[in-house]
């Protein structure tokens, strides 16, 4: 057999069926839609044509009797159904099994498909018989097969292949190839050149040319039809039954049972799956394992780079630094590179999937449909391979326990048909893909109650559990929510396994559902499994790796911090408001008897679960190449693998999700951090302010970071008298003390020892706020719960559980200096003549605020307008001009990102610069929103927001037309 | 297969004598790799007794193993120079087996073998696939297999526990 046209065939055909799983729902789902028909009957007839030629006989047996049924279907415009497709679908699975396994031996593989072939001979009879009496087979089969014959010496092309396209016919005649032997002779390598012609086409013209040449040669008889087996299957009185019950009939005979089932084809290394573009010119094929082990190879290289790294450096060599940056970047390059040719797009898993979904939407008789998002999102081919299982259990469970009944759905008030949505999208070096359905949601009760039952969760522990943690109770053995077991899926031994399989290849799954509205699963997978991105801590001088995958941030925990706390013997941090739970490294792995809780957090997010681990020191990051443990480690399945630092050592890797496993905390303290935590708002960041809280007397202050240059702590006596007011000697200069004690009228004069200094300053005015103790400096949302009489304050806060009263900074300022401001402002350009200060328009929906920012306007004398949201500026903007929009970013209604773009869409205002004013750190913004802005700012800090908008004021002054590109990111710095 | 047959049967086996302790093993020339001389070792904690660390050899992993702690000897002092002799078993896997000395390449004398006595240490019989009566004492022929299967916990030991809420 010539290689190159088996070669061609097989590309060919792969592509035609790749095609026809699809086209054979949507034909289902358009049962009249002859344009889809008939391009199932080419992709089929094209299959079958190119077998005679290449003389595979099992094939084309399979191909002929699915193209006898779907010409029969399309000749007497048979209204396709259900069990035709899915016999339909058979044959396509039979073609491509043929196939897979002519392409992995090279010869067609023996299996018998006799059964589907009789099944298919007998719908195609019914379909027959159903459609129209007079419409006999035999007439049928002979208008067929009549095309082939040969009528006479007088060849015209339509006489012997009437069924090419005309643009192909017309090409033919040019060349002057209407008979079939000249078409013979001119071979295939020529004809597949022809104008309109793809191989398929030529090796289907070829196949029939061979045939009429052959039979042309046996003195012109007419062609005896193909040998069609009419034959049915042993029961063959269904035939005989009335017209009325002949679509039962079709249903009965094509879903009979496959008798003889197909012997499993042995699958090679490589496998072109379906979804695979039909190679170019520019591709050569390439042996996975070669791949793999060049992989390998490629992980050695960055080893040994590491080590070189390390060596060039430490010899501060310039040459050879230069030389080893090179390498450096080489094998990144060379790195990055090759992982790409491991990477497949998700579509080759996803394909089957509404297959899948069919076939069980049928068996369920449920209506389903799929829709799917990022399919070209690409993955290592071993992570995809291990996907495949775990994403068809978990679309089987969807199908079958998510999605209701279509009557139970209308009664729901949803539409009959559920939908099953799948995407995928890289995150940061992370895939995650989503599978979501508009099922009826799981019930968290109805999973507690089932834990109990099973003894996963004593019933103590049940009613204290979150409804989020119990629904990842799903995921344990054991447990499965289906009332009614199905034979397709819920044998409660599923979501374990899938957890597992996941996690094996370094990902993981939680889950989320709301009754009645869906469930939501989420996988979160590495891009590839070989090299992988992990931060290297130490602990007792012995250094562990912990992959980035699973680190959300890492905190500096000193051993005096405020917010270790212990609950039932388990030690906790607090992390914005939140208790996590802590594992330290050195107690849980042994390495010494003496453990103190400090040193530094790594906090792992598993999605479903946080936690820290206590180490003494983060060494940074590094890419590592992952290498297996021995025997010895198989029962501590923390350890995830090991790899070699670049000075040569071995590293063990902790696997995240075992560790967790260790933590072991118990349901009690669990219950009690959930409570806890409970309490505890969840704030975003944008309503977090650096606070300071000191106590004076038995009370709480509270003040704004933003206002504090430096915290000072001095001997008292450094507080000199000059005249009735006190100074403090402060960086070459003089300013004045205020002491909150006296201006509260709470506790005595301190004289002697060391006194707390809060030095406040405003560009290059300072004062200095001494107070009694200094308690902490924390986040949190300052909120004002009750408002002061006392201008001294902004009102009270709670803050750490305790009631606070916050200052009026700009009140204290005041005091110490009454013309603070007015001097300030008399230095302003703009303060002379109202009309023509500038204006700003400050969106800002944090009422606290707004109370800290507008005095700012007031010193650098500009005329402010406030609104609380996006749509108030919107109404201001409307009526009004401002020089310059000062915007936060997180705002109910319409955010700044919503406010700046209706802003940029409206020409007017085109040249009215926009500044962000955000507690985001800048990292975080997006690149894309950041461009719309001058600037951006944080609320941190109010040295560089003076500074910031004086310097865009002054831009705006000079009329110069602020770039967009300019944009300055203003340091965070507090 | 009656150990004495193997033995008797591979008349030219040669073994590379090694040191532990007072007591002298053989293993077969041909599932040792190499000898190396001590190694930086990345202890690996919670991991069984017998474990002292992995070795990184010129890129390749592996566990090393201290024949004196499986066999029940005092640890060695910290000063004290040992070997580590690479070894090769039938699962495929490499190990560092440590010890204390290594003696010489010899060929084993179908003559001085005798199958394992029941007087030698209970540890060493689990081990022995036979005895050669040597000047220097008697030399313990190791089978590695059952040797490294001796190091690994059992399945009950070993699991660790699961935790019950995920």
């Amino acid at each position: 057999m010539d290689e190159e046209l088996l070669a061609e065939f097989l590309t060919e055909s792969n592509e035609n069926l790749s095609a026809i799983e699809q086209q054979l729902m949507d034909l289902e789902a358009n049962p009249q839609d002859e344009e889809i028909l008939g391009a199932i009957f080419r992709a089929i007839h094209t299959v079958k044509g190119s077998c005679g030629f290449l003389g595979l006989v099992g094939l084309e047996k399979v191909a002929h009797a699915g193209e006898n049924l779907l010409s029969k279907i399309r000749s007497l415009k048979f209204a396709m159904n259900a069990d035709l497709v899915s016999l339909l679908l058979e044959c396509a699975d039979a073609i491509t099994s043929l196939l897979e396994g002519l392409e992995a031996e090279g010869a067609e593989p023996d299996i018998d498909h006799s059964g589907l072939i009789k099944r298919l001979h007998a719908a195609e009879r019914l379909v027959a018989t159903m459609a129209d009496g007079e419409n006999s087979v035999v007439e049928a089969e002979q208008e067929d097969t009549g095309n082939e014959s040969v009528s006479g010496g007088l060849e015209t092309l339509q006489t012997w292949a009437s069924d090419i396209s005309e643009k192909a016919a017309a090409a033919l005649a040019e060349n002057g190839l209407v008979s079939a032997q000249a078409v013979m002779d001119v071979g295939f390598a020529k004809l597949k050149e022809l104008d309109g012609f793809t191989a398929g086409d030529a090796l289907k013209l070829l196949g029939v040319a061979k045939v009429v040449v052959k039979k042309g040669a046996q003195n012109a008889k007419p062609a005896a039809p193909e040998v069609v087996n009419v034959e049915l299957p042993d029961d063959d009185s269904k035939l005989e039954v009335s017209v009325e019950s002949k679509a039962e009939v079709v249903k009965k005979v094509v879903a009979e049972p496959q008798k003889s089932s197909p012997v499993p084809v042995k699958k090679t290394v490589v496998k072109n799956v379906g979804s695979v573009k039909p190679k170019s010119s520019g591709s050569i094929r390439v042996d996975v394992d070669l791949l793999d082990s060049l992989m390998n190879q490629v992980g050695e290289l960055v080893l040994t780079r590491n080590r070189l790294v390390q060596m060039v450096q430490a010899s501060g060599n310039m040459e050879f630094v230069r030389v080893s940056r090179d390498v450096d970047h080489i094998t990144e390059q060379l790195q990055s590179k090759l992982l790409r040719t491991r990477m497949q797009p998700i579509q080759s898993v996803w394909n089957s999937v509404p297959r899948i979904v069919r076939d069980m939407g049928k068996q369920l008789e449920k209506k389903i449909s799929v829709v799917m998002h990022g399919e070209e999102t690409e993955l290592d081919r071993t992570i995809l391979n291990a996907l495949k299982d775990p994403l068809t259990h978990i679309i089987r469970n969807s199908c079958d326990h998510g999605i209701e009944m279509p009557n139970e759905r209308r009664k729901a008030g949803k539409p009959a048909e559920g939908t099953l949505r799948l995407s995928a999208s890289q995150e940061s070096g992370f895939i995650v893909i989503l599978i979501e359905d508009d099922g009826a949601g799981i019930d968290a009760e109805r999973v507690k109650k089932k834990a109990v039952t099973m003894g996963v969760l004593t019933e103590e522990q049940g009613e204290k559990i979150s409804a989020k943690a119990a629904l990842q109770l799903i995921f344990h053995a054991g447990l499965s929510t289906a009332e009614q077991v199905s034979n397709l899926s819920g044998r409660g031994v599923g979501m374990d396994v899938v957890r597992t399989e996941i996690e094996k290849v370094g990902g993981n799954v939680d889950i989320s559902s709301e009754p009645g509205k869906g469930t939501t699963l989420r996988i979160r997978i590495p891009l590839t499994l070989a090299i992988i991105s992990a931060m290297i801590v130490s602990c007792q001088n012995q250094r562990f790796a912990i992959p980035q995958m699973s680190i959300q941030e890492l905190l500096s925990a000193p051993k005096d911090s405020q917010e270790w706390r212990v609950i039932g013997g388990q030690t906790f941090y607090r992390l914005r408001g939140k208790l996590l739970p802590i594992m330290r490294l050195k107690e849980k792995l042994q390495l010494s008897d003496t453990v103190e809780d400090e040193g530094s957090i790594v906090v792992i997010d598993l999605g479903d679960r946080n936690f820290g681990v206590l180490v003494d020191q983060i060494c940074g990051a590094e890419e590592i190449v992952v290498k297996p443990l021995g025997v010895h480690f198989q029962h501590l399945g923390f350890y995830g693998g090991c790899s070699i630092l670049g000075d040569g050592i071995v590293i063990p890797i902790f696997d995240c999700n075992e560790l967790a496993n260790l933590m072991q905390l118990s349901p009690e303290v669990e219950a009690i951090r959930q409570a806890e935590n409970d309490d505890e708002n969840d704030f975003s960041k944008d309503e977090l302010q650096h606070t300071l809280v000191f106590s004076q007397g038995k009370q709480r202050f509270a003040i704004p970071m933003v206002l504090i240059e430096r915290l000072e702590l001095f001997p008292a006596e450094r507080i000199e008298h000059s005249g009735t007011s006190e100074v403090l000697q402060y960086r070459d200069d003089v300013i004045s003390v205020i002491r909150w004690g006296e201006l509260i009228e709470v506790g005595e004069r301190i004289c002697s020892g060391e006194v707390y200094g809060l030095i406040l300053s405003d560009g290059h005015k300072r004062m200095c706020l001494q107070v009694e103790q200094v308690e902490d400096i924390l986040e949190t949302p300052l909120e004002i719960k009750k408002q002061s009489e006392n201008p001294l304050f902004l009102g009270t806060s709670v803050i750490d559980g305790t009631a606070t009263e916050v200052i009026d900074v700009f009140e204290v300022v005041k005091k110490a200096d009454i013309n603070w401001f007015t001097r300030t402002a008399s230095s302003s350009p703009n303060s002379d003549d109202t009309s023509l200060r500038q204006k700003i328009l400050f969106v800002e929906d944090a009422a606290f605020f707004r109370n800290l920012v507008m005095p700012i306007f007031d010193v650098l004398g500009y005329e402010a307008w406030v609104a609380k949201d996006g749509l108030e500026a919107c109404k201001i903007l409307e009526e009004r001009r401002p020089d310059l929009i000062l915007t936060d970013l997180e705002m109910p209604n319409m955010n700044g990102y919503e406010l700046t773009d209706w802003v940029r869409e409206r020409e007017e205002f085109d040249d009215i610069p926009i500044v962000a004013l955000t507690a985001t750190p800048v990292d975080e913004i997006d690149m894309t929103h950041r461009d719309k802005f001058v600037e951006v700012m944080l609320k941190l800090d109010r040295q560089s927001l003076t500074e910031g908008l004086g310097e865009v004021m002054a831009n705006i002054k000079k009329k110069r037309p602020l770039s967009v590109e300019g944009s300055v990111v203003v340091d965070s710095s507090i | 297969m009656n150990a004495l047959v193997a033995v008797k049967e591979h008349a030219h086996t040669e073994l590379l004598t090694c040191r532990v302790g007072e007591q002298w093993i053989g293993f077969h020339v041909q599932q040792v790799r190499e000898v190396v001389t001590n190694q930086e070792r990345t202890q690996m904690p919670l991991s069984p007794d017998a474990v002292l660390g992995l070795i990184n050899l010129r890129g390749r992993v592996m566990t090393e193993l201290d024949v004196r702690k499986v066999v029940g000897l005092p640890e060695r002092a910290e000063d004290e120079s040992c070997h580590v002799a690479i070894i090769e078993t039938s699962s495929g896997e490499d190990f560092g087996l440590t010890v204390d000395d290594v003696g010489e390449v010899m060929l084993l004398d179908p003559d001085n073998y005798e199958p394992t006595p029941r007087s030698l240490d209970a540890i060493w019989r689990q081990v022995s696939e036979g005895v050669l009566k040597l000047e220097q004492g008697v030399l313990v022929l190791v089978n590695v297999d059952r040797f490294i299967a001796l190091t690994i916990p059992s399945a009950e030991q070993g699991a660790p526990d699961k935790a019950v809420l995920h």
